[in-house]
């Protein structure tokens, strides 16, 4: 699981373009959207896409995801247990 | 000041209804849409609801007047254009006969991996081989300006007009149904899987389409074409600052584009008026839409957005839907919205889905798009208003309405190009040589001690223009908390956003179609960048992106000067930025009234 979390952080700051931020940064329980990390609905798409081509996993309804993608932790438990690859 | 008629007189449009504004009608007549399925991997990888303009007729028309040199999108254009043109009998050779070009991606799809320099991939290159095929005189002007395109090229046409520029301006815009806008709106999950249902509660996206339309606006009535002479009467032009593909939550800014193009009118929302929105059909535009009517106590007039026919057409849906406007004000008759069941929007609007015979006097045309602009324009019966001239008369309120017409001033200029940054003459950060634009504009950003993590995802052209703007605004203290509708934006470039629209392309090509990257997508617009400045900022004014071969300096400042004027702003932010592959360059200017 850690692995999971650490290989996730790594893909959000690539794909999200989070310069200023490293893996060790992003804890693990704090809300990846508004106050946290301040991503927004482009980088919720874009999450999607890791989901899809990292994981297998497909979500076609964006407004799906607002639980999943809380945090580093909720999003880890969802792929953990949703996987594909 | 008095301000001359603006009439809307000769027009035509091409569509996947037909190819003549006539045709067009009698299909919408019929309640028949543009839009099918469509199976075709030209276009995408699966199945979607799309608006195609019949190709095997238009390869009979191009044969017929020989127009095998020019791209399909010059072609619908100039197709239009002649419809238009003929129609009229005007004479374009004059001096005061301009063109203006309204597009969002003009011939994007030549873009390849073969082929990302091409002359035909500017839009200036295509404007100005139309212009040139009709033997206009004068330099065609160019509105990029996302969705609002159509729109805003009218109003930019109706200041120019009023302010002795040109007294006929042909307006034309047009957008191609192509695999870059197809595979971008399906990385936004915004197209619906159906036909698309604006306002309805089973809306679940947009549908995109393709089309061409072109209109002449003139001040002599010599030129008007149908029974009852229509007349442009107000156009504003807003922007969210709130994010830069998600509409605002408020629809506050919209509603001040209506209120202002509303006063500029001098009608009131109690005359016989309609309102033809955007209404693409996604969840939040909708949403804003009817956020926006309903603080322009509006709720109760009848609205209609003909997305259902025509599908979104980007930048000739301001077009093409005023020409439709134009008809139904013509023929005393209002279309209804094909396929509306149930409204499912916050505040309930007046919405028919079938025709309906109604005295209309007025119609307010508004638009929404990418970057977080808005645009609203009245047009409206010429008898009408003049039966009111004693209470109402737009030209009465427009001049008792008009700030004094003393004129703006520079308060500071910054360039940023391969040498550095300057600011009002002074060097404030040399770019070394061996910095190619990604090392030097982080550069920059950290000398400014800036916190805005949104700078890492910007597009170079955005970083540029953020950049730029930064340096521009020092010298105002808190510029980000002057009153937000009283800044206002003036842009233009010669690349539109060419840089980005490549990466993308690259990136389609790369990864397929079903897994292009929506950041990158948002970024193939060039006023993104003004609503990535408008949102740090706070920038509710003005937002106009031209496209030029070449940075035409006193065009924009003086064009600036009208928009401070006629949306009463104090500052606004005037200039070029364009960036492709390793050159770049900015020069901005603060303007303050």
């Amino acid at each position: 699981m850690d692995q999971l979390k650490k290989e996730l952080k790594e893909a959000l700051i690539q794909a999200l373009n989070l310069e200023d931020i490293t893996a060790e940064e992003i804890v693990d329980e704090d809300p990846l959207f508004g106050d946290g990390l301040g991503l927004d609905s482009i980088d919720a798409l874009e999450i999607i896409l890791i989901l899809e081509r990292n994981y297998g996993i497909r979500l076609t309804k964006p407004e799906e995801s607002k639980e999943i993608f809380y945090s580093i932790n909720t999003l880890a438990d969802f792929i953990g247990k949703n996987r594909k690859k | 000041m008095e301000y001359p008629v603006i009439y809307l007189t000769a027009d035509a449009m091409i569509s996947s209804l037909g190819f003549s504004t006539g045709e067009c009608r009698e299909e919408m007549l019929r309640y028949q849409s543009g839009l099918h399925p469509i199976c075709d991997s030209q276009f995408y990888s699966e199945l979607f609801y799309g608006a195609k303009i019949d190709n095997d007729r238009l390869r009979l028309l191009v044969g017929e007047h020989n127009l095998h040199d020019f791209s399909r999108l010059e072609q619908l254009l100039i197709l239009s254009i002649r419809q238009t043109l003929v129609q009229s009998g005007i004479d374009v050779h004059q001096s005061d006969c301009g063109l203006i070009l309204a597009s969002t991606k003009g011939n994007v799809s030549r873009l390849s991996a073969e082929n990302e320099t091409g002359d035909e991939l500017f839009l200036s290159h295509s404007a100005e081989r139309v212009a040139s095929y009709f033997g206009f005189t004068t330099r065609p002007i160019v509105i990029c300006n996302a969705c609002i395109s159509g729109v805003s090229a009218m109003i930019v046409a109706k200041r120019l007009i009023e302010n002795g520029r040109f007294k006929h301006i042909v307006v034309a815009g047009g957008d191609e149904l192509s695999n870059f806008i197809v595979t971008g709106f399906h990385a936004f999950k915004s197209v619906s899987a159906d036909r698309c249902k604006p306002y309805d509660a089973d809306r679940d996206g947009l549908s995109l389409g393709e089309a061409c339309g072109s209109i002449l606006l003139t001040t002599e009535k010599r030129w008007v074409t149908g029974k009852e002479p229509i007349v442009l009467l107000g156009g504003a032009i807003t922007n969210d600052a709130n994010h830069i593909s998600g509409p605002s939550r408020t629809g506050e800014e919209l509603h001040l584009a209506i209120e202002q193009a509303l006063a500029q009118a001098g009608i009131s929302g109690n005359d016989g008026l309609f309102v033809n929105a955007h209404g693409t059909a996604t969840i939040y535009n909708d949403e804003m839409e009817s956020k926006a009517l309903h603080l322009s106590r509006l709720s109760e007039k009848p609205v209609q957005s003909l997305k259902p026919y025509f599908g979104h057409t980007l930048g000739a849906a301001g077009v093409i839907e005023t020409i439709i406007c134009k008809q139904q004000l013509e023929n005393d008759i209002l279309f209804g919205v094909l396929g509306f069941q149930t409204i499912g929007v916050p505040y309930p609007l007046h919405i028919d889905a079938s025709h309906r015979p109604v005295e209309l006097t007025y119609c307010l045309k508004t638009a929404s798009g990418f970057g977080g602009c808005n645009a609203a324009i009245v047009i409206g019966k010429r008898g009408f208003s003049s039966r009111l001239s004693d209470q109402f008369s737009p030209l009465a309120t427009k001049n008792g309405s008009l700030p004094s017409p003393e004129r703006a001033t520079i308060v500071s200029r910054c360039t940023i190009n391969a040498s550095g940054v300057e600011l009002n003459g002074e060097r404030q950060l040399v770019n070394e040589l061996t910095d190619d634009f990604p090392t030097f504009i982080r550069k920059a950003y950290h000398s400014l001690n800036l916190n805005y993590r949104k700078f890492y995802k910007m597009d170079d052209l955005s970083k540029l223009g953020f950049i730029t703007t930064s340096f521009l605004t020092r010298s105002i203290e808190r510029f980000s908390e002057l009153p937000p509708e009283s800044k206002g934006i003036v842009m233009a470039n010669c690349s539109s956003s060419l840089d980005t629209d490549i990466h993308y392309r690259r990136n389609l090509d790369a990864v397929g179609d079903r897994e292009a990257s929506p950041a990158l997508f948002v970024y193939t617009l060039p006023n993104v960048m003004l609503g990535e400045i408008c949102i740090y900022w706070k920038m509710k004014g003005e937002n106009t992106f031209f496209i030029q071969r070449e940075c035409d300096k006193e065009f924009l400042l003086k064009y600036a000067e009208i928009a401070m004027k006629e949306q009463n702003l104090g500052y606004c932010i005037v200039g070029w930025c364009d960036l492709l592959g390793d050159n770049f360059l900015s020069d901005f200017y603060l303007m303050e009234r």
